[in-house]
């Protein structure tokens, strides 16, 4: 089991279209957002996904200006 | 200082402040050797050999090092650590991988690689001798106080 | 609810992240609220070093379950060193004290009597009854004396590890209630030497820089500073810059091999006390190839001498201060540049390195990127300059080097003097509670200076105390000889901290004629050694701020209560002031200055005089809306810790010293800290510097306006001998220090399992070779000798810490190994601060 949370940054405009976006990646699930465009998200992985590759994923939606990794836990 | 210094421990029971009085030394970390006598140097401990990982408190806790680390070298060339724990290596050797918040830099940017902030591993992960605790200690984690 | 093990850890996930960010979700609050296990989570800073780091500290029914560190901190981003990650547990230790403690014999006070839990009251009633019997004598010899002349035999030892309001309140009771200037801080032990070297320099105290440099910087030379064990967090920053920024070294000096040389690229070893050479060398260096900027020291410095031969600290009848042509003097006279460059000369690249034992190619590298106009060089320092009987010198002449090049005040460009303790510079050095200061970098020497503290405070005009007061190792000693009689320490561990423990600390603390008090949390050497003990509360068990190395202000809130009947510093200080009348305190004509504070208490005059009690109680909550406790506010009936705080800023606003100012409260409890001077809300990062700093004026680029004329001191001294080398008997150096994993003598880190269990006991740090001739090898017990005193302890070979020949390491955390038995009391005869660095010592088989 390995879960993180992520804290994601987006213009305040794309909040909602980030989000739904954020949505659709594997394992991601968006806990909420506040009105300057900070998005609380968590992800769930297998092993043999990479984090980075997720973070950069997140990166490249559109309206996205930074996502960066808060919390990781990791249990076998 | 050669006169024995008793003092009376008050035990605070959980209902409130209700007093019981024992009796007992008041002592420094030095136990019973006085502070301006020679206390004996104790035998160095050794550390711990292989073992399972170390339970952690709370979450955000940096592991323990569950095994001696004589001789190994963390210097700019070189990082031993990394030739067990990497996530390139941890498979193979068995080892707990380093943890992903490990991945960024200081402003947050996501890397390939650790972090050089991280690279010198000791400064949060320590290895244990064998020995009991020099004090009790009473901390608690969540678990214990909500009962779970 | 009961959640899975799963949906905890997302939970905990979402409650970080969301904790990071600074927000709150709704939905998931609610859901997290009916979770037993959710945790709330509140900065402070961390109990520990100088570097200031911000946690987040998790609570949980009343109950510190978690510390982390804190993701919005400018100065760790989220990360901690392994003493960080534990402070969850250092208020847990099971020998926490929960009541007074006063030595009896059937029912009453006896200095040789066993310690007895005894109430508040009776423990403020017999303290009253010692400290009004001191003043009472002290009053009748002050009699018809001149402020300049007054002397007292009430004295207190402090800390930098006070909340700043902890010592203004301290430094207020003794300076103006009991007027005696014998306050002083374990600071002393520490950064006495920066200090001096600032005031002496800048004409005003604490770094132009800050941690940014790390940064910045092309160049670090470390000079006297194991960064790697100390200051975990900086040495991070550090690390991150050489590893990634092209062509970025590093450079080390020490007396023997540390963990920072693992990151080294030029790696120095030298023999004590040469550093003094080498930093001249440097500064020869540069004149001799014409690299210094002509430019910036015509326009910004003067030249000027130090007196020398100024003997080591001793007590005046030791040989070597009988010995000294100029015993403490310190008095800068100026010279010429040519003199200055006179004055280098004799530190060639040869002298230096036969003197030093350091190799010419490493010290020419080292001239080299000083001298380069191209590099930026940060250069810091922490207890290898400042614990040196020529510390001052030592600290001044790092900034001849920077001055000489005009490496200062700009990003990466930095001489930058590490702090050892949390609120060094927050409190003892900014509050000023050491012998000599006032708040805000006035001293009590002066009277203007006196005047603006008795006009803020409210007091008759000669109130204040003219006299320095008793430092550090000049309270040990008067103890001991039966002059300072009224003592209390509070937030240290002295005992185990001050050198030469057996012949000049324990004395005093015994010596019948005195009453020692001793507030602790924990039972310390230093607190079975006193007469009374009260049981303190402790870190986040009260309200606080600290103030760290770069000059930033950090508050946090109380997070939780303390165990028992144990009460904080402040809420003892400030108690105790009410036991006394100014009468009791104030001779008769002084009063008479102004009749209406006759018959009033000290609490009266100095705590509820319209300024510190202006602010009424108030509920404290956070921004998420978490309600925190304040026991002071709960016990006064007022804002005290807001009180004592904007008092103290007015020293910052309403005196002729600029540079100093603060925010105010409220601003401190919502941000992650400022560095002062705080300029329209503004913090300001470089000093000094022209863009940076408000104070500077547009086209004049730099100025150094602590000194009148606007410009710094290049201050030239010579290398000059330790007060104790090795000889035939005594035939090894002792350095002693820390280690990573303990903070200081080892009171909180030795109560936490993992952090003992990392490093239990003290070993003593020896040259393989050195070990054998003496017939010992690692593992084995062996006494380490001095003409003082002896320890014992185990010899280690290896590891961490790698001597050369002729010198051992020994860690001072360890109670039941007090190397500062072995260790020598000479100070620095200026800043007075002790040279734990250098003795001579034997070592033989136990």
């Amino acid at each position: 089991m390995n879960i993180s949370g992520v804290l994601v940054h987006a213009y305040p405009e794309h909040v909602d279209s980030v989000g739904q976006s954020l949505a659709e990646l594997e394992g991601v699930e968006v806990h909420g957002n506040s009105n300057d465009g900070k998005i609380v998200v968590t992800v769930e992985q297998n092993n043999a996904n990479h984090m980075s590759d997720i973070l950069n994923n997140m990166q490249t939606i559109p309206g996205v200006l930074s996502a960066s990794m808060v919390y990781h836990q990791f249990e076998e | 200082m050669n006169k024995k210094l008793i003092i009376m421990f008050v035990l605070f029971l959980a209902a409130g402040f209700n007093q019981q009085v024992i009796a007992g030394e008041l002592q420094s970390l030095r136990g019973s050797v006085d502070t301006d006598k020679n206390s004996k140097a104790p035998e160095l401990k050794k550390y711990s050999k292989d073992g399972e990982p170390i339970a952690r408190d709370y979450v955000q806790q940096p592991p323990l090092i569950p095994h001696k680390i004589k001789g190994y070298r963390v210097n700019k060339n070189a990082n031993k650590c990394l030739s067990c724990h990497s996530w390139k290596n941890y498979r193979e050797s068995g080892a707990t991988k380093i943890s992903q918040t490990h991945f960024e830099d200081r402003e947050k940017h996501v890397l390939a690689n650790i972090s050089a902030r991280r690279y010198f591993c000791t400064q949060c992960h320590v290895p244990q001798v064998v020995s009991p605790p020099l004090v009790k200690n009473n901390f608690k984690p969540v678990a214990a106080i909500t009962g779970e | 609810m009961k959640l899975t093990r799963r949906a905890f850890i997302k939970s905990n996930a979402i409650a970080a992240t969301a904790a990071a960010a600074g927000i709150t979700i709704p939905g998931i609050k609610e859901a997290m609220a009916k979770s037993k296990d959710i945790i709330r989570w509140d900065k402070a800073p961390c109990r520990f070093c100088g570097t200031g780091c911000s946690v987040l500290v998790g609570t949980k029914q009343g109950r510190i379950v978690a510390t982390q560190g804190d993701p919005k901190s400018p100065v760790n981003r989220g990360l901690n060193c392994i003493k960080g990650y534990f402070l969850s547990k250092i208020m847990y230790g099971e020998d926490r004290l929960t009541t007074p403690l006063l030595r009896m014999t059937n029912g009453k006070y006896d200095k040789e009597g066993d310690f007895t839990p005894v109430s508040w009251e009776k423990a403020f009633d017999v303290m009253e009854e010692k400290f009004k019997a001191a003043l009472k004598h002290d009053i009748a010899a002050n009699k018809g004396k001149k402020p300049e002349e007054i002397v007292s035999t009430v004295g207190m030892f402090g800390s930098g590890q006070w909340t700043v309001w902890e010592g203004y309140a301290a430094s207020k009771l003794y300076k103006a209630g009991f007027r005696s200037n014998n306050i002083d801080p374990n600071a002393r032990h520490c950064m006495a030497s920066a200090v001096g070297a600032f005031i002496r320099g800048f004409g005003s105290d604490e770094p132009m820089g800050c941690y940014d440099d790390l940064e910045h910087a092309d160049v670090f030379v470390l000079w006297g500073s194991n960064m790697a064990e100390m200051h975990p967090i900086l040495w991070t920053r550090l690390t991150d810059t050489r590893l990634n920024k092209k062509d970025c070294e590093v450079h080390v000096l020490s007396t023997f091999e540390h963990r920072c040389f693992d990151l080294g690229d030029n790696n120095m070893v030298f023999t004590p006390q040469t550093d003094l050479a080498i930093l001249n060398y440097i500064a020869n260096y540069i004149i001799q190839n014409k690299a210094y900027d002509k430019s910036f020291t015509d326009k910004h410095v003067n030249f000027t001498k130090t007196p020398t031969d100024i003997g080591y600290g001793l007590r005046p009848e030791h040989s070597l201060q009988q010995k000294a042509k100029n015993p403490n003097k310190g008095k800068l006279s100026n010279i010429s540049f040519d003199e200055y460059a006179k004055s280098v000369e004799p530190y060639t690249l040869e002298y230096t390195a036969e003197l030093s034992g350091v190799p010419e190619e490493n010290l020419l590298r080292l001239a080299k990127v000083y001298a380069d106009p191209k590099k930026k060089v940060t250069s810091f320092w922490t207890m290898g300059f400042n614990q040196h009987t020529r510390g001052v010198w030592a600290n001044g002449l790092v900034y001849n080097i920077h001055l000489l090049m005009g490496k200062i005040s700009e990003p990466g460009n930095s001489p930058f003097s590490l702090t050892g303790q949390p609120s060094a510079c927050g409190t003892a050095r900014e509050v000023g509670t050491f012998s000599h200061r006032l708040p805000a970098d006035y001293v009590v020497s002066k009277k203007p200076h006196r005047d603006l503290a008795e006009k803020i405070w409210n007091l008759p005009e000669g109130t204040l105390n003219g006299k320095n007061g008793y430092h550090a190792v000049l309270q040990n000693r008067m103890l001991k000889d039966g002059k300072l009689n009224a003592y209390w320490v509070q937030c240290n561990n002295n005992v185990q901290a001050a050198a030469n423990i057996n012949e000049e600390v324990l004395p005093g603390y015994r010596n019948p004629a005195n009453f020692i008090v001793v507030s602790d949390p924990y039972p310390t050497v230093t607190a079975t050694a006193a007469d009374l003990i009260l049981p303190t509360a402790m870190w986040t068990e009260k309200e606080g701020a600290y103030g760290n190395a770069e000059r930033r202000t950090q508050f946090w809130r109380q997070q939780v209560n303390a165990p028992g009947e144990s009460k904080s510093d402040l809420w003892q200080i400030v108690e105790f002031s009410k036991r006394f009348k100014v009468e009791d305190v104030w001779p008769a004509d002084i009063i008479a200055k102004k009749p209406e504070m006759k018959g009033k208490t000290l609490y009266e005059i100095l705590f509820t005089n319209g300024q510190v009690d202006q602010f009424p109680k108030t509920t404290i909550r956070d921004n998420e809306g978490n309600i925190y406790a304040n026991d002071e506010m709960d016990d006064f009936g007022f804002y005290l810790q807001k009180g004592l705080f904007e008092e103290y800023r007015r020293f910052q606003y309403e005196g002729p010293k600029k540079g100093h100012e603060l925010a105010a409260f409220d601003v401190y409890h919502k941000n992650r800290g400022l560095r002062w001077p705080v300029i329209k809300g503004k913090e300001t990062l470089w000093r000094y510097r022209e863009g940076h700093d408000p104070y500077v004026k547009t086209g004049e680029k730099f100025n150094f306006y602590g000194n009148k004329n606007g410009r710094a001191n290049i201050i030239t001294a010579p290398y000059e001998p330790a007060a104790e080398s090795p000889d035939e008997e005594y035939d090894l150096w002792l350095s002693t220090g820390r280690v990573l994993e303990h903070w200081h003598s080892g009171t909180m880190t030795r109560r936490v399992p993992e952090l003992y269990k990392a490093f239990p006991d003290a070993v003593i740090y020896m040259h393989p070779d050195d070990a054998k001739e003496r017939g010992l090898s690692r593992g084995l017990a062996a006494k380490i000798v001095s003409r003082r005193g002896e320890m014992s302890a185990r010899i280690e070979t290896r590891g961490r810490n790698r001597v050369p020949r002729g010198l051992i390491f020994v860690p001072w955390f360890d109670a039941s190994r007090l190397i500062n038995k072995v260790t020598l009391d000479a100070t620095d005869p200026l800043s007075k601060e002790t040279d734990y660095k250098k003795c001579a010592v034997k070592v033989i088989k136990a």
